[in-house]
C-alpha cells in the first residue's frame, strides 16, 4: 500500500502575482504558501472596515473578499479552467464593465485580450444592477403582498447573481496562477470536510467534485492514451492507498475508470503536476518546489512508480512545467 | 431515488457540453460578439435540469447553480454575453416541458387510495336567459359545487346584439352585468357574485358561502323571472349511480412524467393532423419538444426514478417514429406496444380526410367528484362544445399553491387524463386554463380532438402513480338557442 503523506496540499505550487488596478494605480496581488497578500494594502481589515462605513473601497480589498467569499465554493471548480489549454481571458476592463452593467450580463470589451470581440457600451443601462423588467421595491400597496414577496426575492436573487458574477470575473482576472490555485483551494477545503466523516467529501459536494474531476481527467487521458474524454469515468476514491485507475471495453465501449481523492484536484492538478514524462500523475509523495516526488502511472491498471520531478517553470502564465 | 447520482449526471452533462462548445471555441473566439452562442448548448442541459426537478431528484436550487455555472463557464470561454441564462429561474420555473410529480417526493402515506371528500357537488342542465339594455343572451349553468374553497356555479354564457348576432369578446358586453344578478336561497340569504370567466366559460363565486343542506338557489337574472336551482344530491352521476371506478397501479415517478409528456405531445400533434407526415414545419414544434428526450431518459434512469426495464422509453420512441419526428436521442427500440388510447389517437390524426367541420356548441352538466389518490382530490364539473372545441372543467384540490418558486402546477398537471367516447374514440385532454383560489386549482382542460355533439356517454379516465380512476358519464346535452 502506498501511504501518502498528509500535508498542506499546496506544497508544491510557488507563490505568483497579479497586477491589480486600484486607485489611481496598479497594486500587485500576492499568492504564497496557502495565503492571498495585498503588500500595498497593510492594514487590509482597517480600510475593509472603512469602507463598511461608507468610504470607497479599493479594489484589492475587493478582490481579497471575493477570494475569501469563494474560497470554498464549489462554482470556482465548474466556472475556471480544466488545464492550461482552457484559455479563460477575462480583463479588468471586463470586469469594470460588468460592474457597471445590468443584474443579467457580461459587457465584454475585450481590451485586455486584444481580441476582435464586439462592444458592448454599458451607457444606457440601468446603474442600479438590476433587469429593467424588475420593478423596485417599494411597490403600491395595493399590490397584494404574496406579489410584494415574490417581487422581493426576485430582487434579491437578482443582486446575488450580480455579486457573484463580479466576483467570478474578478477572480478569473487575476489570470491562470490564481485561478488554479482557488480551485485548489475549494478542492482541499471539500475534501478536508470529507476526511472527518470517512468519506472521499461531504455527501453534497460530490456531485461537483465528480463533475470537476472528470473535467479536468479527460483532456489529461486524452493527451496520455488518446481516448475519448467522454470515455473517461471518475469516482472519488475514500480511505487508503491513491486509487485505481483501469481501462476497459473495446471501440466505443472503451472506458478509463479512474478513481483518485479529491485531494488530487488541490495537490496534483492544481500545481500543474497531471501528466509528467508520459505518467499520469496520481499522487505527491513528498510535496516540493521545485522539486518534488510523485507517483506515476506509465499504463493504466500498473503500479505507480515514483519519480522525481521538477518544474522548469517555461509554462506561461504562471502554469508551471514539471519535468522528470 | 439517487439524488446524487441525478445531480452527478446533469454536472457531467454540463461537462461535456462544455467541452464540445469550447471546441468550436476557436472559431467562435475570433467572430464579433454574440448573445446566440451560450445559449445553443443551454437548452439540452435546462431540459434535463427541468426533468430532474421534475420528479424531485434535484432540488431547483441546485438544478440553478449548475445552470448559472455553466453560464457563466461558456460566456467567459466564448466572449459571449450569458446574461439572459444567468436569469434561468424563472426559464426553469415557468414554460416547463415535464410535469411535477406530485404532490412531493414520495411519501407512502400520500400515495394510495382515499374516500371521496366531504364536498358537495350537483349537476344542473339549466339555462338562465337575460336582457339589458339592448344586448341579451343567455348562462347554462352546468354544476353547483360547495367545497373548502368556496361555493360556485360552473358555467358557460352567450351574448346576442339586439339584431341576434353572437357578441364577441370577454365579459358580459358591459360591466354593469354581473351586478344585475343576483341569488337567492330558500332561509332567505342573498348572495354577492364574482364572475371569473375565460371566453365563454367560468364560474361564478358565491360569498359567503351558502350553508349545508340548502334545498334551493333562485338566480335572478336582469330582465327574466327568478329560475329556482334545485340542490337535491342526485347520485354518483354515472349510469345506475355507479360510482367512479378505482384500479391501483404503481408507475414510477420517471414513468409518470414520461407518460403526462406523451400526453402533451399527443396534444401538440393535434394540432396538424396529417399535415405531421407530410412537412416539416407541422412537425418543428414536435421536434422541438422532443429534443433531448434521450438525455432526459437517462437522467431518470441514473437518478432512479425510471427502471431501465420500463417500456415507457420504447413506447415513447415508438410514438415518436408514428409521428415522423427525428432527432429525440431515445435509445430504446421502438415498441412493444402502445397504449390504446395513444393508437386511437393516432389513428384519428392520420387520417387522410380529418374532420373539416367544427364540433356544434352544446354544453352538458357534468357533477362527479373522484375518490382522492396521488394526494389529490379531483371533481368534474362540467363540459362543454364552444367554437369546434370541447372544454372539460374540473376542481383540483390538495396541491400546493404555485408561490413562482417552482414550476405552475396547472399548467403542467402530472396525471393523465383522457376522455373516452360512445362511439370508442378516445380524447386527450391539456390544461388550457387555470386559476386557484384558497387551496384549490379550478382548471379548464381542452379535449384533442372535440366531442361530437352526438356523444351518448363518456368514460373519463385519470391516471396517477398510484391509481387509474375512471368514472362513465351519460352526457345530457343542452344546445344554445
Amino acid at each position: 500500500m502506498t501511504v501518502i503523506p498528509d500535508e498542506a496540499w499546496f506544497g508544491c505550487l510557488p507563490g505568483c502575482e497579479a497586477r491589480v488596478p486600484c486607485g489611481q494605480g496598479t497594486h500587485a496581488v500576492r499568492w504564497e504558501a496557502g495565503s492571498l497578500w495585498l503588500p500595498e494594502h497593510p492594514d487590509a481589515e482597517a480600510e475593509a472596515v472603512l469602507a463598511a462605513l461608507g468610504g470607497e473601497k479599493a479594489r484589492c480589498i475587493e478582490v481579497a473578499q471575493a477570494w475569501a467569499r469563494h474560497a470554498d465554493d464549489l462554482s470556482v471548480l465548474a466556472i475556471g479552467p480544466r488545464g492550461p489549454a482552457d484559455d479563460i481571458a477575462i480583463g479588468w476592463d471586463d470586469v469594470a464593465a460588468a460592474q457597471q452593467g445590468a443584474a443579467g450580463g457580461f459587457v465584454f470589451t475585450g481590451s485586455a485580450v486584444g481580441r476582435p470581440v464586439g462592444v458592448r457600451p454599458a451607457a444606457g443601462r440601468p446603474a442600479a444592477g438590476l433587469h429593467p423588467s424588475v420593478p423596485a421595491a417599494g411597490l403600491h400597496p395595493s399590490v397584494p403582498a404574496g406579489v410584494q414577496r415574490r417581487r422581493l426575492r426576485a430582487q434579491e436573487e437578482l443582486e446575488l447573481i450580480r455579486r457573484r458574477r463580479t466576483d467570478m470575473l474578478s477572480l478569473l482576472a487575476l489570470g491562470y496562477g490564481f485561478q488554479v490555485r482557488l480551485a485548489g483551494h475549494v478542492a482541499a477545503a471539500h475534501a478536508d470536510a470529507g476526511a472527518g466523516s470517512g468519506q472521499a467529501a461531504e455527501g453534497r459536494a460530490r456531485p461537483a467534485l465528480v463533475a470537476a474531476m472528470t473535467g479536468r481527467l479527460g483532456p489529461v487521458a486524452e493527451q496520455w492514451l488518446g481516448i475519448d474524454p467522454d470515455q473517461v469515468v471518475v469516482s472519488l476514491h475514500a480511505g487508503p492507498g491513491w486509487g485505481s485507475v483501469e481501462l476497459t471495453g473495446r471501440g466505443e465501449q472503451r472506458r478509463l475508470l479512474v478513481a483518485l481523492p479529491p485531494r488530487w484536484l488541490a495537490r496534483v492538478w492544481a500545481a500543474g503536476l497531471t501528466l509528467v514524462d508520459r505518467h499520469l500523475v496520481v499522487a505527491v509523495s513528498r510535496a516540493g518546489w521545485p522539486d518534488a516526488r510523485v507517483l506515476g502511472l506509465r499504463a493504466p491498471g500498473a503500479e505507480p512508480e515514483p519519480l522525481e520531478v521538477h518544474d522548469g517553470g517555461v509554462g506561461g502564465g504562471h502554469a508551471s512545467h514539471w519535468e522528470v | 431515488m439517487n439524488r446524487e447520482r441525478a445531480e452527478t449526471f446533469l454536472r457531467l452533462l454540463a461537462e461535456t457540453e462544455l467541452r464540445a462548445a469550447c471546441e468550436g471555441a476557436a472559431v467562435v473566439s475570433a467572430a464579433p460578439w454574440s448573445a446566440d452562442t451560450p445559449a445553443a448548448s443551454f437548452p439540452r442541459l435546462a431540459r434535463v435540469a427541468q426533468a430532474l426537478t421534475a420528479v424531485h431528484a434535484l432540488d431547483l436550487a441546485a438544478a440553478q447553480d449548475v445552470l448559472a455555472d455553466f453560464a457563466i463557464a461558456i460566456g467567459v470561454r466564448q466572449h459571449s454575453d450569458p446574461g439572459p441564462l444567468l436569469l434561468t429561474r424563472p426559464a426553469l420555473a415557468r414554460g416547463r416541458l415535464y410535469a411535477r410529480s406530485w404532490p412531493g417526493p414520495p411519501d407512502p402515506a400520500a400515495v394510495g387510495l382515499g374516500a371521496v371528500g366531504p364536498d358537495f357537488h350537483v349537476p344542473l342542465g339549466l339555462t338562465v336567459p337575460f336582457r339589458h339594455e339592448d344586448v341579451s343572451g343567455e348562462v347554462n349553468l352546468l354544476s353547483y359545487s360547495n367545497t373548502p374553497s368556496g361555493a360556485r356555479f360552473t358555467v358557460t354564457w352567450r351574448t346576442r346584439s339586439p339584431v341576434g348576432q353572437p357578441l364577441m369578446g370577454r365579459g358580459f358586453g358591459s360591466p354593469a352585468f354581473p351586478r344585475l344578478f343576483t341569488v337567492s336561497d330558500d332561509r332567505g340569504n342573498w348572495y354577492q357574485l364574482d364572475f371569473c370567466f375565460t371566453d365563454w366559460s367560468g364560474e361564478i363565486l358565491l360569498r359567503p358561502v351558502p350553508p349545508d343542506g340548502l334545498r334551493w338557489l333562485e338566480l335572478s337574472a336582469p330582465g327574466q323571472k327568478p329560475v329556482r336551482i334545485d340542490l337535491a344530491p342526485q347520485g354518483s352521476g354515472g349510469p345506475d349511480d355507479a360510482g367512479p371506478r378505482v384500479t391501483p397501479t404503481s408507475a414510477s415517478a420517471g414513468e409518470q412524467m414520461l407518460t403526462v409528456f406523451a400526453d402533451r405531445l399527443l396534444m401538440v400533434a393535434g394540432e396538424h393532423g396529417p399535415d405531421l407526415r407530410q412537412t416539416a414545419y407541422a412537425r418543428a414544434p414536435l421536434n422541438a419538444m422532443t429534443a433531448g428526450l434521450g438525455d432526459v431518459v437517462a437522467a431518470l434512469e441514473a437518478a432512479e426514478v425510471l427502471s431501465p426495464l420500463s417500456q415507457v422509453p420504447g413506447q415513447l420512441a415508438a410514438l415518436c417514429a408514428s409521428l415522423s419526428i427525428t432527432g429525440h436521442g431515445l435509445t430504446a427500440p421502438p415498441g412493444p406496444e402502445l397504449p390504446e388510447r395513444w393508437l386511437s389517437l393516432l389513428s384519428h390524426y392520420q387520417r387522410r380526410k380529418p374532420d373539416l367541420a367544427p364540433a356544434r356548441d352544446g354544453h352538458a352538466p357534468l357533477a362527479v367528484a373522484f375518490p382522492e389518490f396521488d394526494g389529490m382530490r379531483l371533481a368534474l364539473l362540467g363540459l362543454h362544445n364552444t367554437d369546434g372545441q370541447t372544454i372539460l372543467h374540473l376542481l383540483v384540490g390538495g396541491l400546493p399553491e404555485d408561490d413562482g418558486t417552482g414550476p405552475p402546477l396547472p399548467e403542467n398537471l402530472p396525471v393523465s387524463v383522457w376522455v373516452r367516447d360512445s362511439g370508442g374514440r378516445w380524447h386527450v385532454a391539456g390544461v388550457d386554463g387555470a386559476h386557484f383560489s384558497d387551496g384549490e386549482h379550478w382548471l379548464r382542460m381542452k379535449l384533442r380532438p372535440a366531442l361530437a355533439r352526438s356523444t351518448a356517454w363518456i368514460e373519463v379516465l385519470v391516471a396517477g402513480r398510484s391509481a387509474e380512476v375512471c368514472a362513465t358519464l351519460p352526457l345530457r346535452w343542452g344546445y344554445p338557442p
